[in-house]
């Protein structure tokens, strides 16, 4: 499941230009420019309050805007265009189904906004349960779904119209790595299918394991774009090195940030973390130092950057809850838990900064 | 229609809310029409025999008399003249009504008439368990005025005034009740329809809010909005919707009362039928805008039932459904003007005080019906106006 999905054609999906969006002094979307094209996995990322789901809904034209084009499918889209609003299926970051009504009446009624064909709505209703693996839940409600079934009956509820463009908002937020799984092998299907996808995370490994293309999302504009490849080649570390060493001498640690390759070198909890610059070969030169100070680690290894440090990189790691706009963004941070960062800000700060850097 | 549908399929899992609002609330009436009984007639009326007691410390011709007068319209009982005795008697509702005659009591009355000056006091106790011991004072108080009055205008003795105050009180005036040919719609359905109040205003609205809430939630609306659907068709939908579960409540109701009434209003003459459903049929749009107002307040369930019951309890009462207008206030009745359940109560009791069709009476109807529509235009505009402030919000 860690094929990448590469655009199959050139044809944008959607072309957004130089979009701009205010909530009175508040700039949420600040000249924002996004392409996508056919059959792609579009990742769009960013810190909570960077403008993802703003820009989701201008082009949903759920949002009106001050400035800016929106083209879907090479048509310019307006609130209006019904024709292209057929094409397009969105999943929701929070579960938006009825609680009244069961996995298949859910299914039906949503997509019976799109679909009035009763044959046909529910040839596409038992295509949607079997593509989700809902075949046993179909009378059940939603208060007797686990989270995970719950996100695969919003996933059904928002593509068994068959759309061509998915908006996929957090989509595994609160699941099981078994349900994520699950899920992001069917989001791969859809493409397969012939869909395109633009899909929000703040899960980085998901987005690195799925998506074709990235951007990075700060302040309502886009700060980096281009493959996970791109990305990672674009910040300064290149390589990870993280040696376990019982007891490290100053002298040692001294000798290992001076190194040129070095950007940054710690020790803690008996272990040396070294960041190294892009090229080759710095795990010879780290081992090398620490061979001359006589030292020998107990255990050594060396990773490329993830897509996580990248994003941490070119976002910084400061949080962004309390300066964020007022849109969905910062609301559904806040549902997640966020809430917890606004309580005891310091306390989180600190979880974070060890747990990302 | 898929707006429709779906609001369909949403109502019909609340189902039970029909059950409580509308079969509950039309059953309520009809045990309360049905509390009524059947129409009275003189000659099976009993009036009723008070407990009494007399304490004579006089024994005169006037107190004998007076107490043999008593023993007529009551059921005499003993109680001792003493202090624990009469306070025994009154904390135990042994004598609705014990009457102390004091000494010299029927002398210094004879007296007082012929000299005009007032007439003596009488001592009492007055049970509080029943109102039937003040009737029986208001007796006594007549009785004695009678006396007082005659021994004002005659020279005769005492024997002889109480003997013709004796057969003054003997004498009554009779009584008919005469049926006319045709009359209005018969009480028991006047006060079922009362009840409807309820039912189709707090009813409706209970039933619209709940049943349609998840249409409000904003993750649905979001998904909602991006389908094609428009916000035109959505709105319209959802009225058309709503008008669906007022016509429902409405038929419900409507039906059982022709079912328990069939009988009653079969000698009625068909247009006072019509007329009332036709008021119901205007309190069934003030529901539906109320409901739709409560929707778009989009609150959670608990609120919206709290809401539409308070809702419904102060139309109903001001409408008169409880106790009637006429034994209140003139403030609360000028307050209820304001109210839609007025002005149909209003409908409903022209119809039933009616004694034949006539122009002036549909007149007069459709006049009240027309009013309680307008309540209606009026809650429907307030709810758009909440919609749309919400929207913009």
């Amino acid at each position: 499941m860690s094929a990448q999905h590469q655009p199959q054609g050139t044809a944008p999906v959607i072309s957004v230009r130089q979009l701009v969006k205010r909530y009175g002094d508040l700039t949420a979307l600040d000249h924002f420019d996004l392409t996508v094209r056919r059959g792609e996995i579009f990742g769009l990322l960013g810190p909570n309050g960077c403008g993802k789901t703003t820009a989701i809904n201008c082009m949903l034209q759920l949002l009106n805007y001050q400035k800016g084009s929106i083209e879907l499918f090479g048509e310019p889209m307006s609130p209006r265009r019904y024709d292209l609003k057929r094409r397009i299926g969105i999943v929701p970051q929070q579960v938006a189904v009825f609680d009244e009504l069961t996995v298949t009446e859910n299914i039906d009624a949503f997509c019976s906004l799109y679909v009035s064909d009763r044959a046909l709505r529910r040839t596409l209703v038992e295509d949607a349960i079997a593509f989700t693996g809902l075949e046993r839940f179909r009378r059940f409600r939603p208060r007797k779904l686990s989270g995970g079934l719950l996100r695969r009956l919003n996933i059904a509820c928002g593509i068994a119209h068959r759309p061509e463009l998915i908006f996929f908002d957090e989509p595994t937020v609160a699941v099981d790595p078994q349900s994520r799984n699950a899920i992001l092998g069917g989001i791969l299907r859809l493409v397969d299918e012939g869909a395109t996808v633009v899909y929000t995370s703040h899960y980085m490994e998901e987005v690195e394991q799925i998506c074709g293309r990235v951007m990075i999302m700060d302040r309502g504009r886009a700060i980096a774009e281009g493959t996970v490849g791109e990305l990672k080649g674009m910040i300064d570390v290149g390589e990870k090195i993280v040696a376990e060493i019982p007891d490290l001498p100053d002298c040692a640690l001294e000798a290992v940030r001076y190194l040129p390759c070095v950007l940054r070198a710690t020790y803690r909890g008996h272990e040396l973390h070294v960041a190294c610059g892009q090229g080759q070969g710095h795990l010879a030169e780290v081992l090398g130092v620490l061979a001359g100070t006589g030292i020998e680690p107990v255990r050594v290894f060396s990773e490329p950057p993830t897509l996580n440090d990248v994003f941490l990189e070119m976002t910084g790691s400061d949080l962004r809850d309390g300066d964020g706009a007022p849109g969905a963004d910062v609301r559904a941070a806040t549902e997640d838990g966020a809430a917890g960062a606004e309580e005891s800000p310091g306390l989180v700060a600190r979880l974070l900064r060890r747990g990302g850097r | 229609m898929p707006i429709v549908r779906i609001a369909c399929r949403l109502v019909r899992e609340h189902r039970m809310l029909f059950a409580v609002y509308v079969l509950l609330f039309s059953l309520l009436g009809a045990f309360a029409a049905g509390s009524l009984g059947s129409s009275a007639t003189a000659a099976g009326y009993v009036s009723a025999r008070p407990t009494v007691a007399v304490i004579d410390r006089d024994g005169s011709a006037v107190s004998q008399e007076l107490a043999s007068y008593l023993a007529d319209t009551g059921e005499m009982v003993e109680v001792d003249d003493t202090l624990y005795a009469l306070q025994k008697a009154a904390a135990n509702n042994f004598a609705n009504y014990v009457l102390i005659i004091p000494e010299g009591y029927g002398a210094e009355l004879i007296d007082a008439a012929r000299a005009g000056h007032d007439a003596p006091d009488l001592s009492c106790i007055v049970s509080y368990m029943s109102a039937s011991g003040a009737l029986v004072d208001q007796r006594v108080s007549a009785w004695t005025q009678e006396l007082y009055a005659l021994a004002a205008a005659s020279d005769a003795p005492a024997s002889e005034l109480v003997q013709m105050v004796d057969a003054a009180q003997e004498t009554g005036v009779a009584v008919e009740s005469v049926p006319t040919e045709e009359t209005g719609l018969p009480i028991t359905y006047l006060v079922y329809c009362q009840f409807a109040l309820y039912a189709l205003f707090g009813g409706i609205a209970a039933i619209v809010g709940t049943g349609l809430f998840s249409l409000r939630q904003t993750e649905i609306r979001q998904r909602i909005g991006v389908s094609c659907v428009a916000q035109t068709h959505f709105d319209a939908q959802v009225v058309g919707a709503i008008s669906l579960c007022g016509m429902a409540v409405w038929a419900i109701n409507a039906c059982v009362g022709l079912v328990l009434y069939r009988d009653a209003l079969s000698t009625v003459p068909p247009l006072f039928v019509q007329l009332m459903l036709v008021i119901l049929l205007a309190l069934m749009l003030v529901g539906m805008a109320f409901g739709f107002l409560v929707w778009q307040l989009n609150v959670r369930h608990e609120l919206i039932h709290a809401i539409c019951n308070i809702a419904a309890m102060i139309v109903a009462f001001l409408g008169g459904t409880w106790i009637p207008l006429d034994n209140m206030s003139e403030a609360v009745t000028a307050v209820a003007r304001f109210t839609p359940g007025y002005w149909a109560v209003s409908g409903m009791q022209e119809l039933v005080r009616a004694t034949s069709v006539s122009g002036e009476l549909i007149a007069s109807v459709l006049t009240d019906v027309g009013l309680v529509v307008l309540f209606a235009a009026t809650i429907a505009a307030a709810g758009l106006a909440v919609g749309r402030a919400q929207r913009a919000a």
